[in-house]
Parts: structure tokens; sequence; C-alpha cells
């Protein structure tokens, strides 16, 4: 992320306006706050569902480099276990390990502008410093950071219109170096992903999508293909397993979009957007925190999944060749 | 000649791979390697498909009690008993087309036009918003990637 953002430094350093952030760029600053910093607090997830804005309050608690969600779901980042998840009162699942560890995100990406550091409105109760993060012009985020501590306190994401679409801030927060970390977890059930050679995945796995996203990492889970991309400021995964969707499987909420030659369905979730839709005999789930058209140019970029579909010549040619190759 | 390497990959298709894998008689790595290839190829997907099915059909085949009397005349008369039953080599020559005939349509019937099409997989939207939290978290600010998977996935479900 730091270097991703602090080649977008590089680049606002040509442009006119607005002016270069000093220093680490501000989510990297947030990172290291959060690893740093012992604090407990309740936070506000807010996001936009179709016409309705929905929000959720979860408490969080960090101390020894450690860090602890609670909501309906408790999620759980440790320097020595990478991340664990527990549903709804449940055992703790490993869901990721620290050997998985991505490539660097990328750099040199002239994509967005950040702007110097100003003086934002409290959080919290807090003073803060506000950060902007703008695309063509446009407002994309506004970040405030802890004037003390440099945590995050409130991150703001705009749509086209300029109506904020998600925000997470802070309603209190204690900074306090007693916190004690969370407890360790006891025998976590094993779900991490396992990483997958690129080369192995072929065409399922480009290198680079549209709009500058390229790709971090491959991991399998079961029959599920997991390919991560960055672009330096969001993340995208492409999920992909075989089959072929039905559309009386998925929710209803979801709004029709096409990818590629194939119709697709677009739902917003708490961090951001998902995009699904089948095609070529394969099921494709796109999960990201950017904003919806990076999301959806992202995935239209795809090169096209072959049907793999056989013509009837082709499957009595197939055929024949499974008769006769034992014989041969 | 194996189409695995030293690493459990492999080049091309699975092909008589397949069957073994249906089986469980691949080693661990090539087992692995197998299925990070299926989970990326439609056509070996399709064709394990076909021979899952193929096999299935074959295991649900009803067992077919020969004539009374086979097996002794057999043991006790067999130059007779083939020579009658096959006759002479005009005759054979005949019946093996017939055969080779029969066992090509129902390989068709089996393998081409009987292949099935895609199955229907509806994903665990959830479990996939989590999969990319957790990872896209690392090296990240952990607040924005990971508190919005506190909330659980519903889609108003």
């Amino acid at each position: 992320m730091r270097r991703g953002v602090v080649a977008l430094a590089l680049f606002v350093a040509a442009a006119p306006a607005p002016a270069v952030a000093g220093g680490p760029a501000p989510l990297e600053q947030a990172r290291q706050a959060a690893e740093r910093t012992s604090f407990e607090g309740l936070l506000e997830v807010r996001w936009r569902d179709g016409d309705v804005m929905r929000s959720e309050r979860l408490t969080v608690a960090a101390a020894g480099g450690s860090l602890m969600v609670r909501g309906a779901n408790l999620v759980m980042a440790r320097p020595a276990f990478g991340r664990l998840l527990a549903h709804d009162g449940g055992g703790w699942e490993e869901m990721w390990l620290p050997s998985r560890a991505p490539s660097a995100r990328p750099e040199g990406v002239p994509k967005y502008v950040t702007s110097s550091p100003t003086n934002g409105h409290a959080v919290a109760g807090r003073p803060t410093k506000l950060v902007e993060v703008h695309r063509g012009g446009a407002l994309l985020e506004r970040i405030f950071l802890d004037v003390e501590t440099d945590l995050l306190l409130e991150r703001d994401q705009y749509d086209a219109r300029g109506e904020v679409v998600r925000r997470l801030a802070f309603e209190s927060l204690t900074v306090d170096g007693s916190t004690t970390p969370p407890a360790e977890p006891e025998a976590p059930a094993r779900h991490a992903p396992k990483s997958v050679a690129p080369e192995r995945a072929g065409s399922a796995a480009p290198a680079a999508l549209a709009e500058g996203y390229e790709r971090m990492g491959v991991y399998r889970s079961g029959a599920v293909l997991q390919v991560l991309y960055s672009d330096g400021l969001y993340d995208l995964s492409l999920f992909q397993q075989q089959g072929r969707l039905r559309r009386s499987d998925l929710p209803p909420s979801g709004e029709r979009v096409t990818v590629g030659r194939a119709t697709g369905w677009r739902y917003p979730w708490p961090g951001g957007q998902l995009v699904m839709w089948s095609e070529g005999g394969k099921v494709f789930t796109a999960v990201s925190d950017a904003p919806a058209d990076q999301v959806l140019a992202a995935v239209r970029s795809l090169p096209p999944t072959p049907s793999g579909e056989l013509s009837l010549l082709g499957k009595a040619k197939r055929a024949a060749q499974a008769l006769l190759e034992p014989l041969s | 000649m194996s189409r695995f390497g030293t690493d459990g990959g492999f080049a091309g298709h699975l092909g008589d791979a397949l069957s073994a894998l249906l089986d469980g008689e691949l080693p661990a790595a090539q087992a692995e390697g197998a299925r990070d290839h299926l989970a990326v190829c439609p056509d070996c997907t399709r064709e394990l498909a076909a021979v899952d099915q193929a096999r299935t059909w074959v295991r649900t085949l009803p067992p077919v009690d020969p004539p009374f009397g086979f097996y002794e005349r057999m043991l006790l008369d067999r130059q007779p008993v083939l020579r009658g039953a096959l006759g002479d080599r005009a005759t054979l020559r005949r019946r093996a087309g017939v055969a080779a005939f029969g066992a090509a349509a129902a390989a068709v019937t089996v393998l081409g036009i009987g292949s099935p099409s895609p199955r229907p997989v509806s994903p665990s939207v959830p479990r996939l918003v989590e999969a990319h939290a957790t990872s896209a978290s690392v090296g990240a600010d952990l607040l924005s990637k990971l508190a919005p998977v506190g909330v659980p996935v519903s889609f108003g479900r």
C-alpha cells in the first residue's frame, strides 16, 4: 500500500494541485498506527444497499499488534496466526496464514490524487487530520486520521454524485496502553487457502485487469480458485468455480449488469461491491472494496472464457478417440 | 509416461488420471495437482463428470446370470462350445464389427451426447467475502479491510 500511494504522491508532485501529502501515505500511517497502538472503541459501519443506508455497530480492540472486531462475526488479526474468524459464537477458523503473504501492492499507478492533510472534524471527540483522495477531479474518499496516534478514525467513500456510499467511523474510542491482547485462539479449524503458482492457473489468472489492477496472488480453497488483485488503494478478489449460476439461487436484490457476453448481478456488501456471473462452464464472483464502476470495468476486461462446448461432431470424435485409444 | 512432474504439477489434460483420482489412487501431491487443474479446466471437469457418470451407470447394471449349464459345458467341452458359438472366420469378423459399432455407439452416448452440462452451483457469498477481506487485509489498514467482515453478508434474504 505504502509504495503504491507514495507513487501516487510522486505523480501528484508533477501535477499543479492539490499539494502532495508529506511522509508516508495516510492509509499506511493508519496501518502502522493500528499495529502499535492499544485502543478500544465502538465503530459504526454504514453502507448503501440500493436506496437504503444500512448500519451496524462493532466493537474494536487492539493491543500488542493484534486486533479484534466484535460484531455478529468475530474477526481477529494476529501477527503469528494470520487472520481468524468466528461466526455467531462458533469456534475460530483460521482464514489466512502469514506464510500466504501476497505480492506487494502495485506501484506507479497514476490513478489517484491524495491531498495534503488539513484539519478535519472531530471524530469520537478526538481531533483529526483530513486527507482526500480524488480521481479525475472527483472526490472518492475522505480519510480522517487521529492527530495524536494516526489511527484511522473515519473513512468515507463517495459515489459519482458526491454521496456517501460507505462509511467507517468511530463513535467512541479509548486509547489505553492497558488494553490486553485478545486471548490466543485454541485449535482453530484450518480453513486457510493454499497458494497456487500463477502459471498453473494459466488464463484463469490474468496478470492484470483494467483500471490498473495487478495480480498479487493466486489461491485455492477446495474447488474455488481465488485471484487477488490490487490497484494500490483498493483490492479485488476474483473467485472461480466450475458450474453455472441459476438466477433462482441468487438473492433477488441484485442489479443486473453485463460482463462480456454474460449477464451478471451486482450486490453491495458492508465493505464494498460484489459481482456474480457465469460463463463458459464457470461461475465467477468478484469481491472488492473499490467503487462499483471500477469493479465492473476490471471484470469486463477479463479475457473471454472459452465455452468448452463441443459440437455434435466434436463429441462423436472425442467418443471415438476414447474408444480407440486403449486399442492403439 | 506420467503426466505429472515431481511437484504434482502436470502438462496437458488429466486424461487417464481422472479415473485414478476418482478411485483415490493418485499420490497426495498428484491428487493435489489434479485438483488444482480441475479448478481451472472446464474440459477436464466435464470429462471427470462424464467418467464418474459412466462408472455409476456400469455399477448399477443388473448382474446377468449365464444360461443353465454354461460353465459346465465350457469347462468340459471348451473347443466345441467356442466353435459352435462363434462360427467361422467370416462370421467372427462380422460379429466383431457389429460389436465395435455397438461399443462406439454406446461410447458416443455415454461420453458425447450424454455429457452433462455444468452443474448449477450457488457460491457461498459470505465465505467468499470473508476470504477476500482476510486476504486483502495483509499489509493494509486492518480496520478498513477487516471491520466490514464483522457484519454478516445477507442481501436481505
